[in-house]
């Protein structure tokens, strides 16, 4: 009687730690019966944490199971990036992937994790990027910037928001492809570029829409190209990259990650899962006041384009990296 | 060998259940919560409620060691929801995220839905006041000479409201009773219509929430006479509270966690607690000032005080008011 009840006792312990383990990967129709972590790879409060906070606050009616929050700041997004990698393919441990860790970071200065070490599960949105100008640089076009880049070699100043980030990747890339130089003055983070080009120090920089909108419309800065292959809706006048025959486009995105060999009915359940929240009116209002929208991107949509960028990276930085 | 089991099963079956982060045990409330808790809200998706609580939702399992789950549940302008949480098991996992409609006014004044009689407080979460406001074109630029006006032009201010006992109705009303002005109430179906209203010149007045006049206020095209809360707004800190203009007028749209009446005291404290820790996380106060708001959590007992003065006056009004 008293052993019984130990055995038992044991058998639930042991039931328990299986249980906190992760269930094994053939169960995968029963996928999830436990909580899902999804870390998030860099600090509390920016675009990533609060569109993944987003999400898990509705996904648990779409997947039966929550979504708890990590936040593993650290080395860029590295740190989180390696830990998911690291960790049981099962489907309990995910990572929010963005351009810098997951693309730039591994193309660039082989570190962080990109497409060879974590499979796509879902892009949940991006943020499109716009091109800007000081409203006295002789071009009011992408395209007219790289004509009058051409006609005066070097004179051109791009400011960047830090090597290899948003405001910078795109300018090499446009060099790159498009056969002009620009001197790039580096800067630490949007803000202090914004400052810079509203101080006329230099002729262009990228920045989120959202934060360069209050200077365009005050007619302070120049939109001259959406970075993206759809115009954005709150500068509807102002034309794509891809419209003024420049192919270059960059988003910051936000996708759903996880470690390589995730069996492919859990990558599509929580895809499925993902998708229905993206359409969840709840999701949508959060989503829009933040100034997004949704952009959901299933598993092999998004797998191509993530290889495509990562691919793009490493090319550029081949051309620019000494 | 077995006590060594047994030890080592206390410590896994510990694990699980004690996780990270919980804050400190009351007393008869060690094993709470065992399972995930459950916030009804009492109005539709996208509404302030429904995405203040997500952004709850988000940052709970550090705070509260289990997760936190919304369920929308409108209807009847929150008494559906509130009945549902009236009446679950008072063990802490069923909560009502309350407002002062469903809570105070409706049963206040037409004795249906649930209040302080039914409900406990665990915690506020926020607020955010109504704005008076009226087109730049009135004659009068402050709530004391809106007061002066209506006085002198008895019968002839008109205000727009959003529907009989609503968040503009309300403090109107109070207004009335305070201060013996007379106003007209014309109803409206919601703020959106109630902000037309006032914009097109089809009434004088309305009370709106901030973020919706906001807008329209910076282009010139509202005037913002009075908040109708206890204290100035971060976006609009020149326009002083009726109290400051010695008008004793406050409307709140309270967003406050409310459990069954009968929630054992150890329970609603580990949660008031745990919603306390969720106000003060970083994720958490990102998340509500992209909703256009602030936070200010408040306790159960402080809150019980305001919300009872509250559902008091509501009553009061409902005997003046209603034929």
């Amino acid at each position: 009687m008293r052993r019984d009840t130990s055995r038992a006792g044991w058998l639930l312990a042991a039931a328990l730690a299986a249980g906190l383990a992760g269930a094994p990967a053939y169960a995968a129709e029963d996928y999830p019966t436990k909580p899902v972590t999804l870390v998030i790879p860099v600090g509390a409060g920016g675009s990533h944490d609060l569109t993944a906070r987003a999400m898990v606050s509705v996904i648990p009616q779409y997947l039966g199971q929550p979504v708890i929050i990590q936040l593993k700041p650290g080395g860029g997004g590295a740190i989180g990036s390696q830990q998911v990698a690291g960790a049981r393919p099962d489907g309990y441990t995910m990572l929010f992937g963005g351009p810098g860790w997951s693309s730039a970071l591994p193309a660039i200065e082989g570190r962080s994790v990109g497409p060879d070490g974590l499979m796509a599960v879902a892009r949940v949105n991006y943020s499109p990027v716009v091109f800007i100008a000081k409203p006295d640089a002789p071009f009011n076009t992408l395209k007219e910037m790289v004509e009058w880049a051409k006609a005066n070699p070097g004179k051109l100043v791009h400011g960047n928001t830090g090597p290899w980030g948003a405001g910078d990747l795109p300018m090499k890339q446009m060099m790159k492809d498009y056969g002009f130089q620009a001197q790039i003055v580096p800067h630490d983070g949007g803000g202090p570029a914004l400052l810079a080009i509203l101080g006329g120090h230099i002729y262009t920089t990228i920045a989120l829409t959202a934060q360069s909108l209050p200077h365009v419309k005050a007619g302070k800065l120049r939109a001259i190209g959406i970075l993206d292959t759809k115009r954005h809706p709150d500068l509807p006048d102002v034309p794509t990259s891809v419209e003024q025959g420049i192919n270059v486009t960059y988003t910051i995105w936000r996708a759903v990650l996880a470690p390589k060999g995730t069996p492919r009915p859990v990558i599509e359940k929580l895809a499925d899962a993902i998708k229905k929240t993206t359409e969840d009116k709840s999701f949508q209002a959060l989503i829009k006041q933040m100034g997004d929208q949704p952009g959901y991107a299933g598993p092999d949509e998004f797998a191509g384009l993530w290889q495509k960028e990562y691919d793009l990276h490493k090319e550029i930085a081949k051309v620019f990296k000494k | 060998m077995r006590q060594r089991r047994g030890v080592g099963f206390l410590a896994l079956a510990g694990a699980v259940l004690g996780l990270a982060g919980a804050p400190p045990a009351a007393p008869g409330a060690e094993d709470f919560p065992a399972r995930a808790v459950t916030l009804v809200i009492p109005f539709g998706a996208g509404g302030s409620h429904d995405l203040t609580a997500r952004a709850l939702s988000s940052v709970a399992p550090q705070h509260l060691s289990q997760p936190l789950l919304v369920q929308l549940r409108p209807g009847g302008g929150g008494a559906i929801a509130s009945d549902l949480v009236a009446k679950a098991r008072p063990d802490g996992y069923i909560l009502l995220f309350g407002a002062p409609g469903p809570n105070s006014t409706l049963p206040a004044v037409e004795g249906r839905s649930h209040g302080p009689d039914s409900l406990a407080a665990v915690a506020k979460i926020n607020d955010a006041p109504g704005l008076l406001v009226t087109r730049p074109d009135r004659p009068y630029k402050t709530l004391k000479e809106l007061l002066a006006w209506a006085r002198a032009n008895p019968g002839k201010l008109t205000h727009g409201t959003t529907g009989p006992w609503g968040a503009a109705d309300v403090p109107m009303k109070q207004l009335m009773k305070e201060t013996g002005i007379n106003a007209q109430l014309v109803p409206y179906d919601g703020g959106g219509p109630a902000l037309l209203a006032v914009l097109g010149g089809h009434v004088d007045t309305s009370f709106l929430l901030t973020a919706q006049s906001l807008p329209h206020i910076r282009a010139g095209k509202l005037r913002p006479l009075a908040v109708i809360g206890t204290r100035r707004l971060a976006d609009l800190p020149e326009v002083p509270t009726a109290r400051e203009e010695g008008v004793n007028v406050v409307y709140v749209i309270w967003r406050t966690v409310l459990a069954p009446k009968e929630t054992p005291r150890p329970v609603v404290e580990k949660l008031a607690g745990a919603f306390k820790q969720m106000t003060e996380d970083k994720s958490f106060q990102a998340l509500v000032k992209q909703l256009g708001d602030e936070t200010n959590y408040v306790g159960p007992d402080d809150f019980a005080r305001e919300w009872r003065a509250e559902f008091e006056a509501h009553r009061e009004l409902g005997r003046l008011f209603k034929k």
